[in-house]
């Protein structure tokens, strides 16, 4: 299978005015054509930085300081802003988590996605309308609701007018940020089912962000966890749920309520995640870790694959 | 028992624009709470679950006297609180308290931490500012945040979001109250600390024999921490009974479709989907009949005329629906 998008040592880093914070450190992961691949964390994992610089959308005073992001054949770090903005929309788009502020409330969502249209083809303002009307259609929205403004439509429907601007130009990658976060079970559960018809049917590879590892998991082919900016585990949800190899992983899975259980019991993890302000020394997860060693306090964690399974963790490693 | 509702009711009324005030007389309301009844026992948690509009919250502060009914009543503890007012209303707050979703929103920014838990035992004049000292002390060791001589005098902007809901839930305890109504209590909480939360609700409540009034749209959350659910729709509860029994067998079709809607760890587990289209009606518009036949997919012809009653099916099981009703 051919990948869609490469990450090689990635690191984002923020310069505020005290400190250096190390919202992404080292990560590395690729995403096949047409794979759906979650990524999960806590808030302030550094998952949504991530997902910006995969756009090279980092806000400031964050830059991306070292690592390739190889989309579609091109290292995209490499381009000019002229460059990155055509690729915007036309090769990775991103879906955000709160559909409201993205949508311009004085413009018919119809025209916003021609908007998006015009902007990247050379298609014919008819052609264009007409187009964004089969969108819409896709996307499960009646085509007379192209003149409507965004107030006139429900959460659900706004997110479902997002997804039809990511798609329009047909890209290799959609990146969805929390896409359902702001919506409830059942409009989450039709959104899903939406991004995988939508990759089935353009063979598009989906990046699905979020916090809910149950979302993830039940989603996702490929799933990677995030912890204070590392990539700790990456594997195939499969393999992840029936043997999750980080500790971290593995304590989160117990913390999360799965209803087919009976009479679970519900774990937390001692501690709550690191100041990256002032991180602490060796494995970023040891003052919460129930498998610590004497090394995890000193040295920062080797990242090891095992059986095509990336994780980070002296566990697995040899130790010095 | 600790309170009894009977027929809730809440409609607020819709702002209109100047024009159709002149050619229309005809008032508008969005019906938020629609007619519903409930008992929660003492030492019970009790949880309202529904999707966002459904009118779970409004229920949370109609119980608690912090909006006015429109019809309905609400017994506390043996008392009628309906119209209860002023003073007679504040001596019974110390007994009802409220636990709310956004532990950043519902701290004063600046209030130390200590003094933020001490206020309810000075508004409610239970103890001397130096005896409330020592209890504040002893409340902060009990929701786990020690040393506590540290956290009186952090102020909320040092803790994390699961400290400051530890704080909240401190706050909420420290006058011994009888009720509480936890509204999302978890919800903005990440989800390596909800158990510890969860638990620490828990813990309260066999301390004190205390009753929750559970607000949630996460029905996981819901089967780890009750002993009672209701799942409302649009403002009016359509399944309720012990939890167990409504995760065992589902009747409403609502319920039905919530619970397969659900997430569930496991990519290979092909689960029986029920798919429902739309969303949520408005509630300005409630549906005619069964408000959920518009989206309903066991729908029959007298479910678009006919309003369900909730009857009870077998022992503490009700549901709202036609297709039980003979």
């Amino acid at each position: 299978m051919k990948n869609v998008l490469e990450v090689k040592n990635l690191s984002v880093y923020y310069y505020a005015k005290r400190a250096v914070i190390k919202a992404v450190e080292n990560v590395s992961f690729s995403i096949g054509e047409g794979e759906i691949v979650g990524l999960v964390g806590e808030s302030g994992c550094g998952k949504s930085t991530l997902a910006s610089a995969l756009m090279r959308l980092v806000p400031h005073p964050g830059k991306i300081v070292s690592g390739e992001i190889i989309l579609n054949g091109k290292n995209i770090l490499e381009l000019s802003d002229e460059e990155i903005r055509r690729i915007r929309g036309s090769v990775v788009s991103m879906v955000f988590q709160d559909p409201m502020t993205c949508l311009d409330p004085l413009m018919r969502i119809g025209d916003q996605i021609v908007e998006t249209i015009l902007a990247h083809t050379d298609m014919s303002s008819e052609e264009a309308k007409k187009y964004a009307m089969e969108l819409l259609e896709i996307v499960g929205i009646k085509r007379d609701r192209y003149y409507d403004y965004p107030h006139q439509l429900s959460g659900g429907m706004r997110q479902r007018v997002m997804i039809a601007m990511a798609v329009a130009l047909k890209p290799k990658l959609i990146i969805a940020d929390e896409p359902t976060t702001a919506l409830d079970v059942i409009v989450q559960d039709q959104i899903m089912d939406l991004f995988k018809e939508l990759r089935d049917k353009f063979k598009t590879s989906i990046l699905v962000i979020s916090h809910d590892i149950a979302l993830i998991l039940e989603i996702s082919d490929k799933v990677g966890v995030m912890y204070a900016g590392h990539l700790v585990e990456f594997s195939s949800s499969e393999e992840l749920i029936e043997n999750p190899l980080h500790p971290y992983t593995r304590e989160l899975l117990k913390a999360i309520p799965n209803i087919e259980i009976e009479d679970q019991k519900l774990v937390s993890i001692p501690g709550s995640p690191p100041d990256l302000s002032n991180p602490p020394p060796g494995c970023l997860f040891h003052p919460r870790c129930p498998c610590r060693m004497d090394i995890c306090c000193k040295d920062a964690p080797p990242k090891l694959t095992i059986n095509g399974r990336l994780v980070e963790c002296w566990l697995y490693g040899d130790k010095p | 028992m600790i309170l009894e509702v009977t027929n809730l009711k809440k409609y607020f009324p819709v702002a209109k624009t100047f024009i159709e005030r002149l050619f229309s007389r005809e008032e508008k309301f969005v019906k938020a709470v629609d007619g519903i009844s409930f008992t929660i026992d003492k030492g019970e948690i009790f949880s309202l679950v529904g999707e966002s509009g459904s009118g779970k919250t409004t229920t949370g502060k109609l119980v608690l006297r912090l909006i006015d009914p429109t019809d309905g009543k609400i017994v506390f503890d043996g008392t009628d609180i309906t119209y209860l007012k002023g003073e007679e209303l504040r001596k019974l707050r110390r007994y009802m308290q409220i636990i709310y979703q956004d532990p950043y929103a519902s701290l004063n920014p600046r209030m130390k931490v200590g003094e933020a838990i001490m206020d309810p035992l000075i508004i409610h004049d239970l103890a001397s500012r130096d005896e409330a000292k020592s209890m504040v002390y002893e409340m902060l060791e009990k929701v786990g945040l020690t040393p506590p001589e540290y956290f009186y005098n952090v102020y909320p902007r040092n803790l994390s979001g699961g400290q400051r809901q530890r704080v909240v839930i401190a706050r909420a305890m420290i006058t011994k109250p009888k009720f509480v109504v936890a509204d999302e209590p978890v919800s903005m909480i990440d989800v390596s600390l909800r158990a510890s939360i969860l638990d620490l609700m828990l813990k309260f409540r066999e301390e004190l024999n205390l009753s929750y009034l559970f607000i949630t749209h996460d029905l996981a959350v819901a089967k780890y921490i009750s002993d009672k659910i209701a799942i409302m729709y649009l403002g009016k509860i359509v399944e309720m009974g012990p939890t167990a029994e409504i995760f065992r067998n589902p009747l409403h079709p609502y319920t039905k479709a919530l619970l397969s809607a659900i997430p569930v760890p496991s990519p290979r587990k092909k689960k029986e989907r029920i798919k429902l289209v739309g969303e949520i009606p408005s509630a300005i518009d409630i549906p005619s009949g069964c408000r959920f036949h518009t989206r309903c997919p066991n729908k029959m012809k007298r479910c678009e005329a006919e309003e369900p009653e909730l009857i009870k099916v077998s022992k503490e099981h009700f549901v709202a629906c036609h297709i039980y009703s003979v």
